[in-house]
């Protein structure tokens, strides 16, 4: 094989395997000055038939590939020194800094190397988020669209600042309700039915930084149930998770998990079930992690779900939000259906009436 | 007839644009208004796009980006030079000055009217055709009293 590489890219002694791409043609294709056996990413016959490589590529590319080389070479030797400065280090400040240069270096070594390319380009959904350099491709991606997206949608639907004052996202959350076996990722601000939603929802927390076993905290909340005695609003606890495991290489809550793990559900799922004329309620999802990995003192199982004031327990277990997402439930004709199924009384019917009678 | 041939409805009438070259000849005016038409559209104006697949596109993007670092590592240790060379020559002004304030003045005397010579030629990878014009006569100078 007539590789490009001389250097440090086709060396995994200290590197992941996950750095390269994983099929032998498409690596070829990628490492060769040309392609010598047609571009392998084109499935169809007739479409690799009329390709034609760009003029001049097959000359240029591994004077380009090597410069390349040989700059991430000069960067793998200074991350050398730093880890050996880190090994030496005793002082904490000191050593959270040369942490954090570690791993800008790290991206810096890998962000031109064709390969990781690829992989961050068209392989998202597989990346191996142990790595620095595919850590930072998502984190990219997530602030270019997706973290302005959920902010927008919180906003708009006054999320913030109706349950939580404000949000810093550091996380991306990502929605899935397993129902009808669809794939189906929920947009925030989405309006789901109550067949969707019946089943508890499983969730996806993107961490951008290095995440061995970080402990998060998940509430989800109805903003609208009517609070007729008031004349308004209160918000109803329908899900609270606590002291989640998750990792850069698991970072999944479904079903599974909660089955093999009871403890984490302090408050057993309930489904939105709005009720008849009472408009579209929005269900905030909170995600907090729990910096200091030890687990939640005030959240007592089977806590008070009605009139639940989300402030008050975020101040008291010392939360600080990192991700949220926000779907919206409407009464339809399935609701009863989901009620009953739960055991709930029948919903109420509200109507419009004036103020003077 | 037979009971499996069906009865062909009739097709609706389709108008089909058909493009072909003009051969007749068209009047000044109308040729006039052709170009300037054709000046304003970018039909066939533009070179073809390029369809690039995954592997090329990535590698497009490396070369892109090897290209950019050699063209600012260049600029750099461009810059890099005129840096020390400007330092260079503003610490031998400073040494000069120390060891002798008249030559000091005399070097940074204004020279008005310095131009570069007309005659001079920027260093190139050939030589010029004409290599040197024999026929030269300097211009004579203004007042020619002084």
């Amino acid at each position: 094989m007539a590789s490009v590489s001389k250097g440090i890219w086709s060396n995994f002694a200290k590197r992941s395997p996950s750095l390269a791409v994983k099929s032998k043609a498409l690596q070829k294709a990628l490492l060769s000055p040309s392609l010598p056996n047609g571009p392998v990413s084109l499935k169809q016959r007739s479409s690799k038939m009329r390709y034609t490589s760009p003029i001049g590529l097959d000359e240029i590319y591994p004077l380009a590939y090597q410069l390349l080389e040989k700059q991430s070479e000069s960067i793998y030797k200074e991350v050398e020194q730093i880890e050996k400065q880190i090994s030496e280090s005793k002082d904490k400040e000191q050593l959270q800094q040369l942490h954090k240069q570690q791993e800008e270096l790290l991206v810096q070594a890998e962000l031109n190397n064709p390969e990781v390319i690829y992989n961050a380009n068209y392989h998202t959904k597989s990346l191996d988020r142990t790595q620095p350099v595919y850590r930072h491709f998502l984190s990219e991606k997530w602030r270019s669209y997706s973290r302005m997206l959920t902010m927008q949608r919180l906003e708009t639907l006054a999320v913030i600042p109706d349950s939580l004052p404000t949000l810093d996202p550091q996380v991306e959350v990502n929605l899935k309700f397993p129902h009808n076996n669809v794939e189906r990722v929920i947009e925030p601000g989405t309006v789901l039915s109550s067949n969707v939603t019946q089943k508890p929802p499983s969730l996806e927390i993107v961490e951008f930084k290095e995440s061995v076993d970080d402990k998060y905290t998940v509430l989800v909340v109805d903003l609208d149930t009517p609070d007729v005695e008031n004349d308004s609003f209160k918000t109803t606890l329908q899900w609270g998770l606590k002291d989640v495991v998750l990792s850069n290489t698991d970072p999944i809550i479904d079903a599974k998990k909660l089955i093999q793990n009871p403890e984490w559900e302090f408050v057993e799922y309930l489904p939105p079930t709005p009720e008849k004329n009472t408009g579209k309620h929005r269900l905030a999802v909170w995600v907090f992690r729990q910096d200091d990995k030890q687990n939640l003192k005030a959240a007592p199982q089977g806590l008070e779900r009605d009139s639940f004031d989300i402030r008050s327990f975020v101040a008291k277990n010392n939360l600080t939000p990192i991700g949220a997402h926000v779907w919206r439930s409407i009464w339809d004709r399935n609701t009863e259906n989901v009620r009953s199924l739960y055991g709930l009384p029948k919903g109420r019917i509200f109507s419009r009436f004036r103020s003077g009678e | 007839m037979f009971s499996h041939q069906q009865i062909r409805k009739p097709l609706l009438a389709t108008f089909q644009q058909i493009r072909s070259k003009r051969t007749t000849a068209i009047s000044p005016e109308v040729q006039k208004l052709v170009t300037q038409l054709s000046v304003l559209s970018a039909g066939r104006k533009q070179p073809r796009l390029l369809k690039l697949c995954n592997e090329d596109y990535v590698k497009h993007q490396i070369i892109t980006k090897a290209w950019s670092q050699l063209r600012n590592q260049k600029k750099k240790s461009d810059e890099a030079l005129l840096n020390k060379q400007l330092d260079s020559m503003s610490f031998a002004c400073e040494e000069l000055k120390k060891i002798s304030p008249e030559l000091y003045n005399l070097a940074n005397k204004k020279e008005y009217g310095k131009r570069f010579p007309l005659e001079i030629r920027v260093p190139t990878e050939y030589p010029p055709r004409n290599i040197w014009y024999y026929d030269y006569v300097p211009p004579v100078a203004k007042d020619s009293k002084k």
